[in-house]
This record gives structure tokens, sequence and C-alpha cells, in this order.
């Protein structure tokens, strides 16, 4: 069975890679979306999929914080459908972006390599939190599937339940604020936090109980949540049918009246009913949140198509292809309900888990005032929607530290740090050295100006054309530079004199890496007279 | 030996899959030569511009506004430029969108992008009366924009900068005037872009952009009037639309100056802006009437 999805699942990424390549390389133009119509299906797919991830953390980090004793049941394939969800569903807002390889823009650097990076917008909000989660949940993963063995591991389950259920709650707020916070009467509404989490939830409950029946295996309360979920996120469709006229009958089919069924002995008691009732429910919340992003909708392409097939087929083969490793590895993936692994013989000393929570507060701290100094005009309100996802983020990872720092000896512990500190250098520097960020654009003649053939003031000159990236005395204009442009490089006399006046009015003339043209603009005589000016600026500065 | 052959198997498939994946690939398209005034056809980019005012989009709601003045962000600033579009004189020809699509190389669309309503024309005749981007003084857009590509500038415009821009597409779908135009296709690689003002860049594939107040011709008049010393006001500026209007219908000018053109002529005008982004202090206004 497992196997026979796992086949499945790849085969399905087959024309999810085709689909995949498609987007890419024709752009946002390749599927439904114009110029008024920005955000198309994979924004409702991301949000969509990201829903389903949650239903994960809420029956694995959720129950387990608050001690529900049948989450353990079925905590583990939630815990892996978590970690298959999450990736599925951040290709899609990768996918979405004009030009993906700009991701890293997003990065909450403050003005490191002089990027800006507006941590007001809700999609860098987004971005952080949703890596923190996804990171979060993996190692929430490794130390329940090394608690098997390991039951010492189990004592780190509940601090790092108690850290992801806030988070999960976090993240999803957030993805609503995407909408929320924006003009559109359509997407306005104090409620869409809360509506999105319900939503989320009553999608990731249809998509365990299928898990669960995959795995031959029937939860009652599933049952129970599943018709608890159509009945609370029915005020939710009302409301929005009565505020703004939102009437979607095939939501209301699939996702209020089929799981209704459920009511029925008969039908409940027939698994394959279960499962089909539980999948109406997670078409009807696709659907829904189809209409959601896109209320006018659009005529779809074959790529609008595709993400289903994209999305299923990733999620299929990841979950299945982990469900196999782990089977493999013979980690019992169905612990009963009473097992000892959940029962750890001595909890962790409540003084390790403040230490981490401090741990993540202070370093988050630290990163908001430099911020905050770096860019004084980002109001401090704005900071709590990425402040929160990064605490999280920082207490997690000192926590895993500590469980996996008894897996291992001195040793591999150095080693595997010294490793992560490479990569983690690696990727700065990636960051740092970043993209090109100038147009390749064959630099056309401006003749459009007149030139005087009088040479003009060089310190004019300079003033006029020059200072506002050079500064006006050459020391380098921070306020306008740091913002987007790499710094010119730095004024010395030593570093002029080796590169001679010439060469320093050729460059001046006809620019030289981010250093625009100015021939057509400034006559030869006057880039001369600008070198010469640039030494005695050099000369004045030391 | 039955362990090699699993090998076997397994290693066929991922060839067998890295080949699939390669074959999808598509083939890039080569990147056509740019035409530039000298021999871009401007015939197609009227045609265009009829198409374009032959789809009648809805006409927009209109309401009274004060006249722009300072804005607090930009504390003892000078010059706020803006236009007014005197609804009283338009005509409706629709002369401003083709002057701006020349001024600002702004490319034609594809058969299929105009099938679809992806025109990249700044201006827009929306029931008969030209709409552009109305360069919000507290711009919604600026505010979601993930990397600051959409930014208030001190001179007025809310300025897009390009080479930031990651194309989210945040500040389009908070633009309540939906006066941004995303580039969806690669028009320069398509043959559909021409170069004909050199001082502006051509767009790449993924950016948005939208009206700039003709940056271009605001900065160049900035250095000419520095090279000679004086306090910049702008006064000799004209945006394309705005000298090409056959019926002068669209004024431009420095809010902040009296004695621009501008504010000459809203003087004694009912000041009107749309109604969407009337809130967010609008720039760009239409005059209506007498008051």
């Amino acid at each position: 069975m497992f196997r026979a999805l796992f086949a499945i699942g790849l085969l399905l990424c087959i024309p999810a890679a085709c689909v995949l390549d498609t987007a890419l390389s024709a752009g946002p133009a390749s599927w439904a979306v114009d110029q008024s119509t920005f955000w198309g299906t994979p924004v409702s797919n991301f949000v969509f999929w990201i829903g389903l991830a949650h239903a994960g953390t809420f029956f694995s980090a959720i129950l387990c914080a608050l001690s529900v004793r049948w989450g353990r049941r079925i905590a583990f394939p939630a815990e892996i459908s978590t970690v298959a969800a999450i990736p599925v569903a951040a290709i899609f807002p990768l996918v979405h972006l004009g030009i993906p390889l700009r991701f890293y823009f997003l990065f909450p650097l403050g003005v490191v390599r002089n990027l800006y990076v507006n941590a007001e917008s809700p999609l860098v909000w987004d971005f952080v939190a949703i890596g923190a989660y996804f990171a979060l949940s993996v190692i929430f993963l490794a130390l329940h599937a090394l608690s098997v063995k390991r039951p010492e591991f189990g004592a780190y389950r509940k601090p790092f339940a108690w850290i992801l259920f806030p988070l999960v709650l976090w993240v999803h707020t957030l993805v609503s604020l995407d909408f929320a916070v924006t003009c559109q009467s359509a997407w306005h509404g104090a409620y869409l936090p809360v509506y999105f989490i319900i939503g989320a939830l009553y999608s990731g409950v249809a998509l365990v109980l299928i898990l669960c029946e995959v795995e031959h295996r029937r939860i009652r309360h599933l049952e129970e949540l599943l018709l608890t979920g159509s009945w609370i996120i029915l005020p939710f469709w009302i409301w929005e049918f009565l505020c703004k006229g939102v009437w979607n009958p095939g939501v209301l089919l699939f996702g209020f009246l089929f799981p209704q069924f459920l009511w029925i002995k008969s039908v409940r008691n027939t698994r394959l009913a279960r499962v089909a009732l539980a999948f109406s429910a997670v078409l009807a919340m696709w659907m829904e949140r189809l209409h959601f992003v896109m209320p006018r909708p659009l005529d779809w392409t074959s790529v609008d198509y595709g993400w289903l097939v994209l999305g299923a087929g990733v999620f299929l083969s990841l979950y299945f292809g982990l469900r196999l490793w782990f089977q493999k590895q013979n980690v019992p993936v169905c612990t009963p309900a009473f097992s000892a692994v959940d029962r750890p013989a001595h909890a962790l000393p409540r003084r390790s888990v403040l230490f981490a929570w401090c741990a993540g507060f202070a370093v988050t701290l630290a990163w908001v005032l430099w911020f905050k100094w770096r860019v004084p005009a980002m109001p401090w309100v704005r900071f709590i929607p990425i402040a929160f996802p990064a605490i999280a983020f920082v207490a997690g990872l000192v926590l895993s530290a500590r469980a996996f720092s008894g897996l291992v000896s001195r040793k591999v512990l150095f080693a595997v740090c010294a490793l992560l500190g490479i990569v983690a250098g690696v990727l700065c520097a990636a960051v740092y050295r970043g993209g090109d960020t100038l147009y390749v654009e064959p630099r056309a003649e401006i003749a459009s100006e007149a030139v005087p053939a009088e040479p003009r003031d060089a310190a004019l000159l300079w003033r006029t054309r020059c200072a506002a990236c050079h500064g006006e005395d050459g020391n380098r204009n921070y306020k306008f530079v740091r913002e987007f442009f790499p710094l010119p490089t730095e004024f010395s006399a030593e570093r002029l004199d080796s590169l001679g006046t010439d060469s320093l009015a050729k460059v001046i003339l006809d620019g030289r890496n981010y250093m625009s043209p100015q021939r057509g603009r400034i006559s030869e005589t006057e880039a001369h007279n600008l070198a010469v000016y640039m030494r005695f600026l050099a000369g004045g500065a030391k | 030996m039955d362990e090699s052959r699993r090998n076997f198997v397994k290693l066929m498939g991922l060839l067998f899959g890295g080949l699939a994946l390669g074959g999808c690939r598509r083939t890039e398209l080569a990147p056509g030569n740019v035409a530039t005034a000298e021999n871009a056809d401007v015939a197609l980019w009227k045609a265009e511009v009829r198409e374009a005012m032959g789809r009648s989009l809805p006409a927009e709601d209109f309401v009274p506004v004060a006249v722009p003045g300072a804005r607090a962000k930009f504390p003892g600033e000078k010059n706020r430029f803006g236009m007014a579009i005197d609804l009283d004189l338009c005509n409706h020809c629709g002369e401003c969108i083709l002057a701006c699509m020349l001024e600002n190389n702004i490319p034609r669309v594809s058969a299929d992008g105009a099938s679809k309503g992806r025109y990249m024309h700044w201006i827009e005749m929306r029931g008969g009366i030209p709409v552009m981007c109305s360069q919000c003084g507290d711009a919604p857009c600026e505010r979601v924009c993930p990397t600051g590509a959409a930014v208030a500038s001190p001179d007025g415009p809310s300025a897009m900068v390009y080479s930031r821009c990651i194309g989210s597409r945040f500040c389009a779908a908070n633009c309540p005037s939906r006066t941004r135009k995303f580039n969806y296709e690669d028009s320069r690689a398509l043959g559909l872009a021409a170069k004909f003002n050199p001082e502006v860049p051509l767009r790449e594939r993924g950016v948005m952009e939208k009206c700039s107040l003709c940056v271009q011709r605001l900065q160049n008049d900035r250095l000419r009037v520095r090279m000679t010393g004086g306090d910049w006001r702008g006064k000799t500026v004209q945006s394309a639309c705005s000298a090409a209007c056959p019926a002068h219908a669209i004024v431009f000018g420095n809010w902040l100056d009296p004695e621009s053109p501008l504010s000459l002529a809203v003087r004694g005008r009912g000041v009107y802006a749309l109604k969407s982004v009337a809130k967010w202090d609008p720039s760009v206004v239409y005059l209506m009437g007498k008051v």
C-alpha cells in the first residue's frame, strides 16, 4: 500500500516537474493572472498546503502539549505529514515570484549588503515564520523518531511542543495578514486570522483522517473533530456571505453538507465512505482558498490545473518516502496509545527550558535592536510579527542542541558544529554577494544633453553628477547608497595614484561595474578634470 | 546478484528521471534586437493603443479632495510633483497613452497577452478618462513591498526601483486604483520592446512598473539647474502625456510652488481624485467645474 502510493507520488512528480518547468520558464504569464488580478492559483495553493501542514502540528504538538492521550496514536503520521506538506507549500510562493532567483532579497538582515528589506511587509513575516516552522517541525519529528530507541529524548517532546503550539497559530495568522492588511475590501476583516486557522485545522483533520485510514487505523475522535470542524467553519461562511456576498455552493456542499453523512452509522462504519467524506472536506477547503484569493475567476491554463498534480505528487512522494524510510529504520510509525515513549522517566529540568526561551528572547532582542539601529524608520510594533518566530526558532535550536549533544561524542559534535558553521558561512557569503543587481543592458549613448564646449567647473560637476553616490567630499553618501547599490570604493590617494588619471577618466566616461557611464553627459576634458578633482578630494580627506 | 540488479534498476530510474527532467526544459528564446527610435514602427504602438482603448473599461468614481500639499514624511521638502487632469477639456483621444509609451519605452504585448488584458500601458482610458498612478503621498503599495522596490521619493513620485523588485506583486494586489503593471512577458526577447528613449531602461520580465511622473525629465532638469547653482523647483518640466495632450487637459507641476502651472491651473477649480485612492493623499488629481 505504502509502496504503491509512494510509486504513484513519484510518477506524479514527472508531470509535476513539467508543470514547474513551464511555470518557471514562462513566468507568471503561464497561469491565470492579469493586470488587475495579480495573485493567482499559486497563492491559493500555498495557503491550502500550509494549512494542511498545520494539522500535523496540531495533532502532534498541540495535543502533546495539552497531554491529550489519544493524540499520541497518530502523532507520528501527523508529524511526517507536516514535514511533507511544508516543502510543497514553500514551492508555491517561490514560483509565484516574478524573478524567483531573487527570493533571498527577503532575508530580514536589515541592510546587510546594502539591501533594504522592508520588514513591515507581511511577505517578509511569512518568509521568516514559515522557515522557522519548517526547521522546528523537522527537529520535532527527529526527536520523536529518536525517542523510540533512546527514551531520554522523550523528555524534550513536551517543551518542544510548547514552542510549536503558539508558532503554528502564529504562522497561519501571518498568512492571513498577507490578505488582511491590504486595501482590498474582499480581504478585509478582523476575523480573518481565526477563519484561516479554523480552515487550516479543518482541512488538516481531514487529511490526518485519510492518512490514518491508510495506516488501517480508525480513530473515532477524528471523525468527531471533522464533524465539529464543519460546524465551526459554517458560521464563517455565513458571515462571509452576509458581509461580502461570497456565495460558493460547491464549498458548502463539499465542506459542510457531505461531512454530515458521518452522522449516519452505516456510512461512518464504511472505511471508503470515511475517506471519501474527509476528502470532500479537503477539496472544499481547496476550493474555498481559490475563491478567497481570486474572487473574480479567470480562465485557467494547464499550469493552474498542474498545481494539483504538483502538490499531490510532491506530498505523496515525500510523505510515503519518509514513511517507508522510518519503517526501514524499525521506527513504529503507529505507536500504541500508552507507550513508554511518551512517558519519559524524568522530565527535562525547568531551568533548561527557561534557558532556551531566554536565549531565544535575548537573540531576538539583539537582532531587533540591530535592525532598528540600521533602519530607524521601522516602527517598533512591526517587529512583533517576526519577533515571535525568531524567539521560537532560537529556543528550539537551543533545546535541540542540548538534546543532540547527548547523542554523539564531543568530537562528532564539534565536527557537526563546524560543518554547520561552514554551511552557514557559505550561505551568508552567497547572500552577501547576491546576484547581479544591475540590468544587463547595452549602454546606449545618451546624446540628449548638449555638452558645452567650454569645460565646466569640476567641483560643481562633482556635486551635481557624482555626489549622489560618492558623497560631496568623496566619502560616500550612505543615506542613498546603502539602500540598494553596493558602496562605491573608498577614496585613497594611493589607490587613485595607482589607477592614473587617464584610466579614471575612462571609467567616468564608460562606466564600470555599478558606476554608470557619463559619456554624452560630460565631455572628455571634464572627465579628466573630475579625475584630478577626485585626487584633490582624496588628498583633502586625509 | 539480486542486490546489484536492484541497484541497476535504481540507477536507471534516476537516469531516466534526470533525462526526462532535462527533456522538459524549454529552449530559451533568443534575445531579439531592440528597436530604437529610428527604426521602430510606431504604427504598431498606435494600433495597440487603439486596441486597448476599444476595451471600454468601466469608469472610475471621483470624490472631491483638498489640493495636495506638503507631506509629513518629508518635512522641509520644497517640491512635490504631480498632475491635474482637466476633465472639462479632455477629449478622450488617447494621445497621452501613446506619448507615455514612447517616452518610457513601454513594450507592446503579444496577442496572447492582449487577449488576457495584460497591456503594459501606464495610462488607461477608464470610461474615456485617462487614469494613471496617483502617486499617493501615503502609498499603500510602498508599505507592503518586501524589498523596498516601491518606495516614496522626496520629490513626489512614488518611485519604483526595478532592480530591487522581485515580482511578488504584493504592491499591485494592494493598489486600490489598479494602476500598477506587471511585466508578464519578456518583451525584449519577443521583439515587442523598443528603446525610443535611451534614458529609460527596458524592464525585464517579472518586474512591476507604473507611471513614474517621467522621473527622467525631472532628473535632467534638476541636474541642469544644479549646474547653474539655482534653486530647483522644476518649473520647465512637463511630463510626456502633458506635453502631448492636444487639448492641454493634463497639467504637470509642483504642488509646493504657488507659481507652478499646476498651482495656477487648480485655482478656483473643483479638485477631485479617484475614489479608491482619495484617502491616501494622491498627487495626481482631476479637475471638474468651478467652485
